[in-house]
């Protein structure tokens, strides 16, 4: 069952269950880009509320036959022996976002549609590419540029901070957006004390000296690890505090993926194995916390 | 904490605005003429101008022009919060005369360069937006960030009546939709919303009216509906003479906003779905 039909905020897909005449019961799950909504609905016997998954996007519909769990089968109650459960994964996939378009240009084939929403704020376990801007002896501050497959995080703060605008649009005492002017800023209902970053100012990272590496962790040095300038790949451990998500490196696959020698003044530099890099031209050794970064 | 306006770019502090008594004669731009009273008003709708907000839109509905930017989900200073943080700000460039700006602010020929913070017609719509609007995004999903909406009002209508408000709050909220929709900010629903004036004397209804002269026996009522979701109501204003409300009449209201909103719903997702398909 595969249909592609393009839909707008609010429209039905369909209700959580459905049944046929032939005691297949039809199981939806909620999936990127729905939400689950009340809806009340008439017939002879009255009024009722339904549970319909509705989109929350303007985009294209998908529904994917996914297998069933055996523990799922059970807390549905089925009555009749002969009832088969069969589920569903809804979900909406707005138009070619731009991480889609790269990854046409690169893979030479579709994204993943799964893959595909429209605004990707980090979340728990996601990978993330970040890029260190601070150092001291506790901890190493980054700013987080992309969620891995999931393309840049957010627009705004994608052509801000990362675009080729950084440079002139954001002066040195903040942006020209910022929120930090209560009397002018008409309501806000929903949050009090809320105050936004600046214009192209990220969300923001924290790798803790004890989440760089999973062995020998009391031996690890921050220094040693990473520079200022260095792109990482590294997982979301926690939504940490206000300011903050906690990211982790201790995983082969995670790490330094880009450095440039003699604190961003050299060249493009390679590594040798997991915690020393070269540069080729120079020849000139550097200690990081590199990743085995190899797709297969 | 600095309170200037930091967000926009402001004129000397000592400018005033121009100002002339003779109301110019304005040419209207879209379906101005000859609307019956049961018609809606013919109106442009345009998403995606603003390149560095994640979602805008413009509409011009005679002569009302509107342009809304959203920004965001924007990471935040401070302590750790669960959802996003919500707000409005509805400002009219400086040069327009706002609705019941003498009322409000005690001289209409006050310096809109120089004046700090929103007057109380731009708060009222900021905060009849937001109420709106809140209902239907789904702030969970965006923790730890602000979403921060931005309306310029370009132009308003001819008038400067009270009730003349309530026609644009009405375009605004329904460009409003539009904006988030085109940010990809994930909404439950979406929020249009429906105006309609009553005449007593007359015992006239008009769908959006396009006069709005202050008048002593008329009443005006805007409606804000997320349609597919049960029909429920998000935001509702009444202004004119409320000695002539009665239920009845508040219940014919709500259907004929209804109905206007549902038109004007049916349009935006023809419009949206012609967007996916190109």
């Amino acid at each position: 069952m595969s249909k592609t039909e393009i839909a707008v905020p609010g429209q039905y897909i369909t209700p959580l269950y459905k049944t046929d005449n032939d005691n297949v019961i039809h199981k939806f799950i909620a999936g990127r880009g729905t939400t689950i909504s009340p809806i009340s609905a008439s017939d002879e016997e009255g009024t009722r509320e339904v549970q319909v998954i509705v989109a929350t996007l303007l985009g294209k519909i998908k529904i994917k036959e996914i297998e069933n769990q055996p523990d799922n089968e059970q807390q549905l109650e089925v009555k009749n022996e002969d009832t088969t459960v069969k589920s569903y994964l809804v979900s909406v996939t707005p138009k070619a976002s731009t991480y889609q378009k790269f990854h046409e240009q690169i893979e030479g084939n579709e994204a993943p549609d799964e893959e595909n929403i429209s605004i990707n704020l980090p979340r728990e376990g996601d990978i993330v590419l970040a890029r260190v801007i601070r150092l001291n002896n506790k901890q190493a501050s980054c700013e987080i540029l992309t969620v891995e497959n999931y393309g840049n995080v957010g627009t705004d703060s994608g052509l801000g901070a990362n675009g080729e605008s950084s440079h002139k649009s954001v002066s040195a005492s903040g942006g020209t957006q910022s929120l930090n002017n209560y009397s002018t800023v008409a309501s806000s209902n929903s949050l009090i004390n809320a105050t936004s970053a600046d214009l192209g100012e990220t969300f923001k990272g924290i790798i803790r000296v004890q989440d760089i590496r999973s062995t020998e962790r009391d031996k690890v040095k921050i220094i040693d690890s990473f520079r200022p300038g260095d792109i990482v790949r590294a997982q979301i451990i926690s939504l940490g505090d206000g300011s903050n998500y906690y990211l982790s490196t201790a995983r082969n696959d995670l790490g330094v993926i880009y450095a440039k020698s003699e604190g961003g003044a050299g060249d493009l530099m390679f590594a040798i194995d997991w915690q020393t890099m070269v540069c080729p031209s120079t020849g000139i050794i550097e200690k990081r916390k590199c990743a085995k970064y190899i797709n297969n | 904490m600095s309170t200037a306006d930091r967000r926009r770019l402001l004129g000397p502090i000592d400018a005033s605005p121009l100002y002339s008594d003779i109301t110019p004669k304005v040419h209207s731009s879209v379906g101005e003429a000859g609307k019956s009273d049961k018609e809606v008003r013919k109106v442009f709708i345009k998403t995606g101008l603003v390149s560095n907000a994640s979602g805008s839109s413009y509409i011009e509905a005679s002569n009302i022009i509107v342009e809304v930017s959203v920004f965001g989900p924007r990471p935040i200073r401070g302590s750790f919060t669960d959802r996003a943080s919500f707000s409005v700000e509805c400002k009219f460039l400086p040069y327009l005369k706002q609705p019941q700006e003498d009322l409000f602010r005690g001289d209409t020929h006050a310096n809109n360069n120089g004046r700090q913070g929103l007057t109380e017609v731009e708060h009222k719509i900021s905060q009849y937006v937001e109420t709106a609007f809140l209902p239907c995004i789904i702030l969970e999903k965006y923790p730890k960030s602000t979403i921060d909406v931005f309306i310029t009002v370009i132009s308003t209508g001819n008038t400067t009546a009270p009730s003349s408000i309530l026609n644009l709050t009405n375009w605004i909220v329904n460009c409003s939709s539009l904006a988030l929709i085109d940010s990809g900010i994930e909404i439950k629903d979406i929020v249009t919303s429906g105006h309609i004036k009553y005449l007593q004397s007359e015992q006239r209804l008009i769908v959006d009216p396009l006069e709005n002269e202050e008048r002593e026996d008329a009443l005006d009522c805007l409606v804000s509906f997320e349609s597919l979701k049960n029909d429920e109501i998000v935001g509702l204003w009444i202004d004119g003479n409320q000695k002539l409300l009665t239920e009845e009449l508040l219940s014919k209201f709500i259907k004929e906003c209804s109905s206007m909103s549902e038109k004007i719903r049916a349009n935006f997702n023809n419009y949206l779905l012609k967007l996916c398909e190109n």
